[in-house]
């Protein structure tokens, strides 16, 4: 089945089953446990969950906590989990041309501040960022395999990227 | 800024505009293709940041975008969204040429579509600094072929980190029986949404 996550949202499946997202300067964070055969996905906005929101799949902290929570909740040993990313565009880079007047750093560099929150909170919590595709000014859909542990990442006009 | 505090009064005044700049767009839009076309405001509401891409249909489908950056005393992203196959149709009214493939946009007709954006978005635009008597100005249309939801997302990140909800305005587009499948949103920043708040508060009408 493929299971799909929408914006701020995360999800826990087992194999056979197939999670999927569509993201821009978002990223989407997969932690799994192969031997296991279950994995989960979260699409996070930002970076920090500050104010102690309860949407945890919001933010990139918060959803990396959620997810090993729900992980060792089932007796699942947090060392046999490991996580691949992706997402994280630039978006605003093409319309840079248009955006001669506004324009904060924040904005430009939301996709690259949610990549460090998230790089951060995984080095925090012990989990191994196995691969990352990340960056560049374009969406992605990307549809992971708990199966394989594979991602794919599709984007417009490029050849699918499995990581 | 809090949903909680639009009053019932400003909602009313904000689907009063949002109706007077259809009415606008809808003439723009119909000389632009020299045929009876309309835009028909489906929704005026606050939607949570996270919900927005729940408004396209299907979010994981390419889709061709046109994006304007509004300036002034409002500002914000404008954004035009149309299916593939209802680019190649617009393109071929207004260009009277058959475009056999989308992938192929070259860049007349990118231009095409982005004069669409920037007719019909100045038009709704003027009707909205004539009733408020307010300025805005708009910058060059920007062209993006993109998936939906990951356009739509790039458009509410800017304000998410600090603002919760993003005020919709909501439309679709029909030229004369056909319906166009395209989608055209207004996101204003929160704080021009405030100062735009406060100015029909205090208007008396």
């Amino acid at each position: 089945m493929v299971i799909n996550v929408s914006m701020a949202d995360l999800k826990v499946a087992e194999t056979p089953d197939i999670l999927q997202t569509t993201l821009g300067s978002c990223i989407g964070i997969t932690i799994y446990d192969r031997g296991n055969n279950i994995g989960g996905l979260a699409h996070i906005m930002l970076p920090v969950n500050n104010n102690g929101d309860t949407n945890k799949a919001k933010y990139a902290d918060s959803a990396i906590s959620e997810l090993i929570r729900l992980f060792t909740k089932i007796g699942i040993d947090r060392s046999s989990l490991v996580s691949k990313i992706a997402g994280g565009a630039k978006m605003f880079e093409i319309t840079k041309k248009i955006n001669n007047v506004v324009g904060s750093s924040y904005m430009l560099e939301i996709g690259l501040r949610n990549e460090e929150a998230v790089r951060e909170g995984l080095r925090k919590e012990g989990i191994r960022l196995i691969a990352a595709e990340t960056g560049k000014n374009y969406g992605r859909n990307i549809q992971f395999e708990i199966a394989t542990g594979k991602m794919t990442i599709k984007s417009h006009g490029r050849e699918a990227i499995i990581i | 800024m809090s949903i909680t505090a639009v009053s019932d009064k400003q909602m009313n005044e904000l689907r009063i505009i949002a109706a007077k700049g259809a009415e606008n767009a809808n003439l723009a839009f119909s000389r632009w293709l020299k045929e009876k076309a309309r835009l028909e405001i489906t929704d005026v509401s606050f939607v949570p940041s996270e919900d927005i891409v729940k408004n396209v249909g299907d979010a994981d489908r390419m889709v061709v975008s046109v994006l304007l950056r509004m300036n002034g005393d409002i500002k914000g992203n404008m954004i035009f969204i149309f299916s593939e196959d209802s680019a190649a149709y617009l393109i071929e009214k207004v260009g009277k040429k058959k475009v056999s493939k989308l992938n192929e946009l070259n860049t007349m007709n990118r231009s095409i579509l982005e004069e669409t954006g920037n007719i019909v978005g100045t038009a709704f635009l003027n009707s909205l600094v004539a009733y408020l008597d307010i300025s805005i100005s708009t910058s060059a249309p920007a062209f993006i072929n993109d998936y939906a939801a990951a356009i739509l997302e790039m458009a509410v990140m800017e304000y998410a980190p600090v603002s919760d909800y993003a005020l919709l305005f909501k439309t679709k587009f029909y030229e004369a029986n056909t319906k166009i499948d395209g989608y055209f949103f207004i996101l204003p920043s929160p704080e021009s949404l405030s100062s735009l708040l406060e100015k029909i508060e205090g208007r008396e009408r």
